[in-house]
């Protein structure tokens, strides 16, 4: 059974896009909520699939509960708790500003800014930073054990990673001081004025004294955004954090899979898990290697079946060499998952699902 | 299926988008391929740090610099630094003065951090390559769904609060050209499969209520093999249900039902998407894993469809 360690209090479900990631974390949420936890599952995902997955109507960037299956004949519901949510950037940014400002006048301020209002709704980077702010919130949230988060395809999976780092660099430095007080007199001030008025030129007169204006409404947020910021990043590297990789088993899957695994290292973080799904079809594992003696009566069908083994088999054994050559090469076990025979629109059929799983062991 | 004309195939600047996984990226190799047979000169631009071209075509890994992936075939990758830098020079005129800008070691804080660097560099890099007469066409392969309609919505976006300057010359650039229906087409791609469908009906939607841009095919990919006829299938059902049970065979007529009812969804899936979406369609058979095989049957069929 895949599933997380006892201390384990955040999970990443990290991958590139079509993979089954977001299936793959509301299914790891609920196996860790039938164990016991009190989980949320949180999707980054502006594609709204996890409430299909979990087979509810409509998730918001409130907390929905989602019920659990029973666990035994007797009707016995399982300790843990479910609940889901979806990241909706501008909702999450809104609250953050709302929070932090202490003050109606000077949070209205911020949401009237019209820099504000054109990237809280739009753009990866603005996702990224709500996302990190959301799971920095929920992670602090006494009503939840585990914290599971589906992150968003490929590019801005790693964009969500850097979050922090990025953020925490650009608010701790002279960047933003110099578009508060810009000065030529100041000799620490005096590059970041030279800085600005190339900025000026790049990037426009209008731009930059938007920017500046936004940021001196922004000045009161900048510690507390830059500390929440540090939280998240030195939260990602802590032990109590894994990262989970979600690929498909297929020749680009697995490509895809190396260079993701490779990023997730290269941070310092720590990758605890390696999924493959639809890394094989149940129906497949009863099928002989070699050709059948058919009956009479199916004598029109058989050269048909035999076609169909014989492609599919081959298909099954190039999987599971993919998979192998992966687990090898990077040194780590990694659970298979079978091809669903329908779409996941339940608790009980991706708990069903789940229960499917096969390990791989590297062979050395 | 509409008949396909191939005609939004042959303007200069082609936009794909999809849901992830569903083989966007071999869609457009296939594309590129056909293209180069025709004797046109394509160039295929990925955007961030993974590139599938280079895995694709077996060749070197895809820089910055167009290079020649596969016979006539080029591919770019837009590199965020290098493509800031081609921004700021296009503005300074004086390259080692960019590199110094896009070096200062605030700035790049600010570049590093600021929403829409991204989006803004893409496109003003887009817009570049297209200016440069060599290439078409241009084969843009776009991140999924919601990030590819937030890269849409960026010069409506910037456009709010940038009333004049360098970059609203950028914007407007990029809105005229993703407005232009002779020099630009946004297609989509999908697979047969339910949360596929549906992903690719939302963001069909969504696109056409984005009146400025300009739509061209449907892409089914892998759509699954119908290997028995009715009458077949009903006689596997009658087989397992009775018959068959417990014989040797009985798996491969297990495997045969599972593959017709994958067939049956991909049928169903297919009705959805021409019922909802207005485009002409292509539609391309699930292939043997094996990349090279997969783009030369594709560009087969691109080719059978008219495609020049």
């Amino acid at each position: 059974m895949i599933a997380l360690s006892d201390d384990c209090r955040l999970a990443f479900c990290v991958g590139v896009g079509g993979v089954g990631k977001t299936t793959f974390a509301a299914a790891l949420g609920l196996g860790e909520a039938l164990r016991g936890k009190s989980v949320l599952v949180l999707t980054a995902d502006p594609a709204r699939r996890l409430a299909d997955a979990l087979g509810i109507h409509g998730l918001s960037d409130q907390a929905s509960d989602v019920p659990l299956p029973r666990t035994s004949d007797a009707g016995e519901r399982p300790e843990g708790e479910l609940h889901a949510a979806m990241l909706e950037t501008k909702a999450s940014a809104d609250e953050i500003i709302r929070r932090a400002a202490h003050d109606e006048a000077r949070a209205q301020r911020v949401l009237d800014n019209r820099i504000y209002q054109a990237f809280s709704n739009t753009l990866a980077r603005s996702h990224a930073y709500a996302a990190m702010e959301r799971v920095h919130e929920a992670v602090h949230d006494a009503r939840y054990d585990l914290v599971v988060v589906d992150t968003p395809p490929a590019q801005s999976s790693i964009e969500i990673l850097d979050a922090p780092a990025r953020l925490v660099s650009f608010l701790d430095q002279r960047v933003v001081r110099w578009f508060l007080q810009a000065s030529d007199e100041s000799p620490q001030l005096r590059g970041g004025a030279i800085a600005q008025r190339l900025l000026r030129i790049v990037a426009g007169e209008s731009l930059v004294s938007a920017l500046s204006e936004f940021l001196s409404e922004m000045a009161f947020l900048r510690e507390g955004f830059s500390a929440r910021a540090k939280d998240v990043r030195e939260l990602m590297r802590s032990t109590s954090t894994s990262f989970v990789l979600v690929s498909s088993a297929d020749a680009l899957g697995l490509e895809a899979a190396t260079s993701v695994a490779a990023e997730v290292r290269s941070r310092d973080f720590e990758l605890a898990q390696v999924v493959f799904n639809r890394a094989f079809i149940p129906e497949a594992a009863r099928l002989g290697a070699d050709p059948l003696v058919y009956p009479e009566r199916l004598a029109a069908l058989a050269p048909k079946l035999e076609r169909m083994r014989a492609l599919v088999s081959a298909e099954e054994d190039q999987k599971r060499s993919n998979i192998a050559a992966f687990c090898d090469e990077q040194g780590v076990g990694a659970w298979s998952l079978p091809e669903a025979r329908r779409p996941l629109g339940d608790p009980s059929a991706l708990a069903a699902w789940m229960q499917q799983a096969r390990l791989v062991s590297p062979s050395t | 299926m509409h008949a396909p004309s191939g005609e939004s195939l042959t303007r200069q600047v082609q936009f794909f988008t999809g849901k992830g996984g569903v083989g966007k990226s071999t869609v457009l190799a296939a594309l590129a391929t056909a293209a180069a047979r025709a004797g046109k000169q394509p160039l295929i631009v990925e955007l961030g740090t993974h590139t599938s071209s280079s895995h694709l075509f077996h060749s070197p890994d895809v820089g910055y610099q167009p290079s020649e992936v596969a016979p006539g075939v080029h591919a770019t990758r837009v590199l965020f630094e290098p493509a800031l830098v081609d921004y700021i020079t296009s503005r300074l005129k004086l390259r080692p003065i960019a590199t110094l800008v896009a070096k200062n070691s605030s700035l790049r804080r600010l570049f590093l951090a600021a929403p829409g660097v991204d989006e803004i560099v893409t496109l003003h890099r887009v817009a570049q390559l297209a200016a440069d007469q060599r290439w078409g066409p241009i084969l843009v392969d776009l991140e999924s769904t919601g990030h590819a309609l937030m890269f849409f919505d960026l010069p409506g976006v910037l456009a709010v609060f940038l009333r004049d300057g360098p970059l609203r010359q950028v914007v407007d650039s990029a809105s005229k050209l993703l407005a232009d229906p002779q020099r630009c087409a946004i297609h989509i791609v999908t697979v047969p499969e339910p949360l596929a469908v549906n992903e690719t009906i939302h963001l069909h939607a969504e696109l056409r209520k984005r009146e400025d841009l300009h739509l061209g095919y449907l892409f089914i990919n892998r759509v699954p093999r119908a290997w028995l006829d009715e009458d077949e299938n009903r006689l596997v059902d009658h087989e397992l249900a009775g018959a068959s049970v417990g014989q040797p065979w009985a798996p491969n007529l297990a495997l045969a039902q599972y593959l017709a009812q994958r067939r049956q969804t991909s049928d169903k899936c297919i009705r959805g998407l021409h019922h909802d979406i207005d485009l002409p369609t292509m539609a391309f058979g699930a292939q043997d894993d094996g990349s090279a095989t997969i783009i030369a049957g594709l560009s087969d069929a691109i080719e059978r469809a008219g495609f020049r």
